[in-house]
């Protein structure tokens, strides 16, 4: 096990570190900071660290590395998601149909792409080492974040059943099914799959590693949008509401921002699936 | 000595920029073509969807089984209008690769990052959807990723260079 020299350097106390000059008043600065302590100048997009505390955190060719990771890990995704969705297809033509599968059938492919999810996730957090890029938050920050992205996430929910009754309107099919009504004993599998697994493994890759990695080499709105983007792009099964689930991201990237941590994007990502599939249930019924 | 350093900075910059221009020739080649054959394809999705049910209706009746009628009639409306809001999303995403490659110097980093993300995807998803797909154009598709990974590799470099210069020049 290899010590980890940004580990070292975060030892020392922050304001001993002078990593980057200003450009505006090019006085010393801490590589941390995202404002300049004298003249007030915005650091968020300033070049590379320059300095010792540069070199400790692993140089300037780290974050291409782990930026390479993460998409290396984004299209290991995307091939599962794309080899499952073929075999769910042939599950549900094998039996007759039109190509789409029953509960049963479904549900043991869908199982399988989860589960290797989750390991390229563990094998990403394994591999890649975020750093600190994102600004850290005061308490009362953190906690005013969680009742603030209530309205966003109701926000969130609206527009994802507008955009679906429209496409149901224009398209006249059934988008979403509630997997349970068909299989009951199934129920709690699919609860799992559907929205235990997706608020935990999605937000480490996504919000967690991305928006961290995407950090080190663009500013916080790009990296937010960027990751929104591969989260929606990630939703390979349901094309037609990739749209949606880029907006979905960008909510839960901001929600990331704003709390500095992952519990509420992971809490919001929870509460939207679960009411989307509670509110298609109770609508089915 | 440091003339010649700052020589050889600029030398690095304009190989970069050189390749953010590739980056940009590629975007708005692949938006145009997508943003073509999606047109063109819109127009013909009714015969090959109707191609396709006749194919799985002579299946149906090889194995001795009687189709339903209304159950056709539904599946092929669906079908249709499915492939149609396909073939729109696939039009406004070679707007969107256009657009990229217009912007592409403005904000080299993100557009490319964001480009390879939607090109693989979108590769992906039209795989899924229709899998003759994936290996059509393979070799062309290689190359394409290729040179968008090495475009993201310039883009920051490029990105690093000009945000570290005004530093350099500041008087200490």
């Amino acid at each position: 096990m290899s010590v980890d020299p940004a580990s070292e350097s975060a030892a020392l106390p922050e304001r001993e570190v002078p990593a980057n000059l200003c450009w505006r008043c090019g006085k010393p600065v801490a590589a941390a900071e995202v404002q300049c302590p004298l003249c007030r100048a915005p650091l968020a997009r300033q070049a590379e660290p320059t300095g010792p505390g540069a070199q400790a955190a692993g140089g300037a060719g780290a974050p291409l590395k782990d930026l390479r990771r993460v998409l290396v890990a984004m299209g290991i995704m995307l091939l599962v998601s794309l080899v499952g969705g073929l075999a769910v297809r042939n599950a549900g033509s094998a039996g007759g149909g039109w190509g789409r599968p029953t509960v049963d059938e479904a549900l043991p492919p869908v199982v399988v792409l989860e589960a290797i999810d989750t390991l390229v996730v563990l094998w990403a957090l394994w591999r890649i080492r975020v750093r600190p890029a994102l600004p850290r938050k005061g308490l009362w920050s953190r906690l005013l974040a969680w009742p603030a992205f209530v309205p966003v996430l109701l926000a969130l929910l609206a527009f994802n059943y507008g955009y679906h009754w429209l496409l149901r309107e224009a398209g006249h099919f059934d988008l979403i099914e509630p997997p349970w009504l068909a299989a009951p004993g199934t129920a709690a599998a699919w609860f799992v799959a559907l929205c235990v697994q997706p608020a935990i493994v999605e937000e480490l890759f996504f919000r967690y590693l991305a928006i961290g990695v995407l950090r080190g080499v663009t500013g916080v709105h790009a990296a937010v949008m960027i990751s929104a983007v591969m989260f929606g792009m990630a939703h390979l099964g349901v094309p037609l509401s990739i749209p949606v689930l880029i907006v979905l991201g960008v909510g839960l990237g901001y929600a990331r921002i704003a709390s500095g941590g992952l519990a509420l994007p992971m809490a919001m990502h929870f509460a939207h699936n679960a009411a989307v599939l509670g509110l298609t249930t109770l609508c089915s019924t | 000595m440091a003339n010649g350093i700052s020589n050889l900075g600029s030398l690095a910059q304009s190989a970069r920029q050189k390749q953010l221009k590739v980056a940009r020739y590629i975007l708005l080649f692949v938006g145009i073509l997508t943003v073509l054959v999606n047109v063109a394809q819109f127009a013909m999705i009714e015969s090959q969807v109707d191609d396709l049910i006749n194919k799985e209706v002579q299946g149906l009746h090889q194995r001795g089984m009687v189709e339903d009628q209304a159950t056709v009639a539904k599946v092929r409306a669906q079908s249709v209008r499915f492939s149609q809001i396909i073939a729109g999303v696939a039009v406004a995403l070679g707007v969107v690769f256009v657009v990229f490659g217009l912007v592409v110097n403005r904000f080299p980093v993100p557009i490319t990052i964001t480009s390879l993300v939607l090109y693989v995807g979108a590769a992906a998803v039209f795989g899924l959807i229709a899998p003759a797909t994936l290996l059509q154009g393979i070799i062309v598709k290689v190359i394409i990723v290729i040179a968008l990974a090495k475009s993201i590799q310039a883009a920051i470099a490029y990105e690093r260079e000009k945000a570290a210069a005004p530093t350099a020049a500041m008087p200490a």
